[in-house]
């Protein structure tokens, strides 16, 4: 070990980098964390942007269309141009089409081929007939879907991406909210004592005995199906177990000399708090930390599966999850693509949590 | 001994009634009521059922008289399914969720269990990684996501197993439940009885039992016996959650516990039906309290009953 690096910090961020798993951990959740955040400034697609000619579409590398879904994409303008599509040639992402009708067809409706999903404008090329058939050039446009599309036609990778950011956004955010009051709970509990730690630990008994989900449904009942407020809310909640080990914390602390100490100078309560106790509370808190972001993560993901978290068209992968377990038959991209990045991001998260325990607290290994 | 529960006891009623309470207002201040429909009723209409259903009180009254009633065991009509009282609900579904809930602890204990300690013994070693391995998969991965997985490939693609349903608690229509639920309890007792027992081995008795040149078999059981403190603590509230019903799993399997009660009372302000839940809930959280303190004193010579 580096003779150096002796600090608790120190120490511990050479045994958190000598963990493989830790390390593999943090790099991938970087990786999902970044691709999140930057992804859809990238991507072709917005995630709300609806294509009602890719419903559905399996996931795949190959652009869009294929060729199978030429044939039928032509027959359906032609249809709303009330004519035929015949002799269709097709040279790279450019089609030649003869369209027929029984009357002359009226060249404004050739917009209809712009407005579907697999073309581009159509150029008239040739007149014949006095108009009734049209040799037409269009363009094919192409669109890729990695993960597929959703029973809307939305892009699934766009919707999967910009689901991160609100799952990753709300775990983060929640795990703040819960940290912030149950470490505030459980050291001026722990720190002040007899009857004030007696009475404050009698109310975290009782939120104990309270139905959980109750507790949070009456929440989101009260706050409405409201984005920011459903962070603290989920936060607001989960703050009990944190509040206990703090707590527990504070109660041997505050015999320490260095307290004494701080005592006998005259400093405050607050300053005792603040600079002494809160502060050597830090390593079992930043480990309860990291195992508490996957944890809510999963809360918010069950809540919008039950259709209370997040709602529509804003997304999230508990709601991409719930929609995927819903048509998991014949769609199993809808499922297994946000599950995938899900559990990714919560077995990093659990791999980090262990690490770091075994990094700040050598004894538990 | 005796002594001890009871005092215990007589503790958890303070927080009971506290739980009670809570409960009640929070219910109460939420914005709606149990007969706000989409369109409207009458005036006149809506004051009669406000009047059958005591709802026109102070609120004050509301609550005491409902104290009243529970101390008699009444839990209320339901305000949304109108010919029950919530005692007969929660007849009906309590058996369902609680054989459901209990087969699934059995499992995770008897399969958490075994793992863990194999895991233990034969530490550091290739099948000690697949065991840790699987252990985080099973805390990791939702049960949304393997209730449907698995229905598909036993349900549908093997076709072994009903989709789902309860069928009068047929065998077959609850492995899957049980499974769903009893996955990720198997892997916190995996991975919690590992690391008792990597510590249990090391032990002086242990190795004492082992230098006599007893069997393995005997030495893991000494060994266990040890591991299964943080167990029981683990155990306590977790067979309170699972006994009373999982949202998730009775609606993915169409299973009829109280689970979906929770949400479906709060969504329709059904006010007794809710505070029944959180009755049911309250008094198994704090019975299991209770046993935990009472099984740890008998299993560790060195916790005292105060």
């Amino acid at each position: 070990m580096n003779a150096g690096a002796n600090s608790l910090w120190g120490d511990a961020r050479g045994r958190l980098a000598a963990n493989r798993a830790a390390v593999a951990s943090l790099v991938l959740l970087a990786a999902i964390a970044l691709v999140c955040i930057f992804g859809p400034l990238l991507g072709a697609h917005d995630y709300d942007r609806v294509f009602p000619d890719y419903v559905r579409a399996p996931a795949s590398f190959a652009a869009q269309p294929t060729p199978d879904r030429i044939e039928p994409g032509l027959a359906r303008v032609a249809a709303r141009l009330r004519a035929q599509a015949t002799d269709i040639a097709a040279t790279g992402d450019m089609l030649r089409v003869t369209l027929e009708g029984r009357q002359p067809l009226d060249e404004r409706a050739l917009a209809f081929f712009e407005r579907s999903d697999l073309f581009g404008p159509a150029n008239v090329v040739e007149r014949r007939e006095g108009g009734r058939i049209l040799v037409v050039d269009v363009a094919l446009e192409r669109n890729r879907f990695l993960f597929g599309t959703d029973g809307n036609g939305r892009d699934l990778l766009a919707r999967t991406l910009v689901a991160g950011r609100v799952s990753l956004a709300i775990g983060l955010l929640a795990t703040f909210v819960a940290i912030a009051i149950g470490v505030a709970y459980g050291a001026v509990a722990g720190y002040f004592g007899g009857r004030i730690d007696a009475a404050m630990m009698r109310a975290v008994d009782v939120l104990y005995a309270l139905p959980f989900i109750f507790f949070v449904i009456m929440l989101v009942v009260f706050f409405g199906r409201n984005f920011v407020l459903m962070f603290i809310a989920v936060g607001a909640v989960e703050w009990l177990d944190m509040a206990r080990i703090v707590r527990g914390q504070t109660l041997s602390l505050k015999r320490r000399e260095f307290v004494q100490a701080a005592e006998v100078l005259g400093v405050g309560h607050a300053g005792i708090l603040a600079r002494h106790i809160v502060p050597n509370t830090l390593g079992p808190v930043v480990v309860y930390t990291t195992l508490l972001v996957p944890k809510v993560i999963l809360l918010e993901s069950f809540l919008s599966f039950l259709g209370l978290g997040v709602q529509e068209p804003m997304t999230s992968w508990g709601v991409l999850i719930a929609d995927g377990a819903r048509n998991i038959q014949g769609n199993t991209h809808l499922l297994v693509f946000p599950a995938l990045f899900l559990t990714a991001t919560l077995f990093c998260l659990n791999f980090i949590g262990d690490g770091l325990r075994d990094a700040l607290d050598p004894r538990d290994r | 001994m005796v002594g001890f529960a009871l005092r215990r006891c007589l503790g958890a009623v303070p927080t009971l009634f506290a739980v009670v309470t809570l409960a009640f207002f929070l219910m109460r201040l939420a914005p709606g009521g149990p007969f706000d429909l989409e369109r409207p009723l009458e005036a006149k209409i809506m004051e009669n059922l406000q009047r059958v259903y005591g709802l026109d009180r102070p609120l004050h009254e509301q609550y005491l008289r409902y104290l009243a009633n529970l101390l008699q065991g009444d839990l209320g009509p339901s305000f949304f399914m109108r010919d029950f009282t919530v005692g007969q609900i929660l007849m009906q579904g309590l058996p369902v969720s609680m054989a459901l809930g209990a087969s699934a602890i059995l499992l995770a204990l008897v399969v958490g269990t075994g793992l863990g300690a194999f895991a233990a013994w034969r530490q550091n070693s290739a099948a000690d990684h697949a065991v840790v391995g699987l252990a985080t998969a099973g805390v990791t991965i939702p049960n949304f996501v393997v209730a449907p997985v698995l229905q598909i490939v036993f349900g549908l693609g093997l076709a072994w197993l009903p989709v789902g349903g309860w069928n009068d608690g047929a065998v077959r229509n609850a492995i899957l439940p049980v499974i769903v639920l009893a996955l990720p309890q198997i892997a916190v007792v995996a991975r919690m009885i590992r690391a008792a027992m990597i510590e249990a081995l090391r032990a002086d008795h242990i190795r004492t039992l082992r230098s006599l040149g007893l069997g393995t078999f005997i030495v893991v059981v000494h060994a266990l016996r040890g591991a299964m403190l943080p167990i029981v603590s683990y155990l306590g509230p977790t067979a309170a959650a699972l006994l009373t019903g999982s949202v998730v799993v009775e609606t993915i399997f169409g299973l009829p516990g109280i689970g979906r009660y929770f949400v479906e009372g709060a969504l329709n302000r059904d006010y007794t039906l809710v505070m029944g839940t959180v009755v049911v809930v309250a008094v198994f959280v704090l019975v299991f309290n209770l046993v935990v303190d009472i099984l740890y004193a008998a299993l560790d010579p060195r916790v005292r009953y105060e």
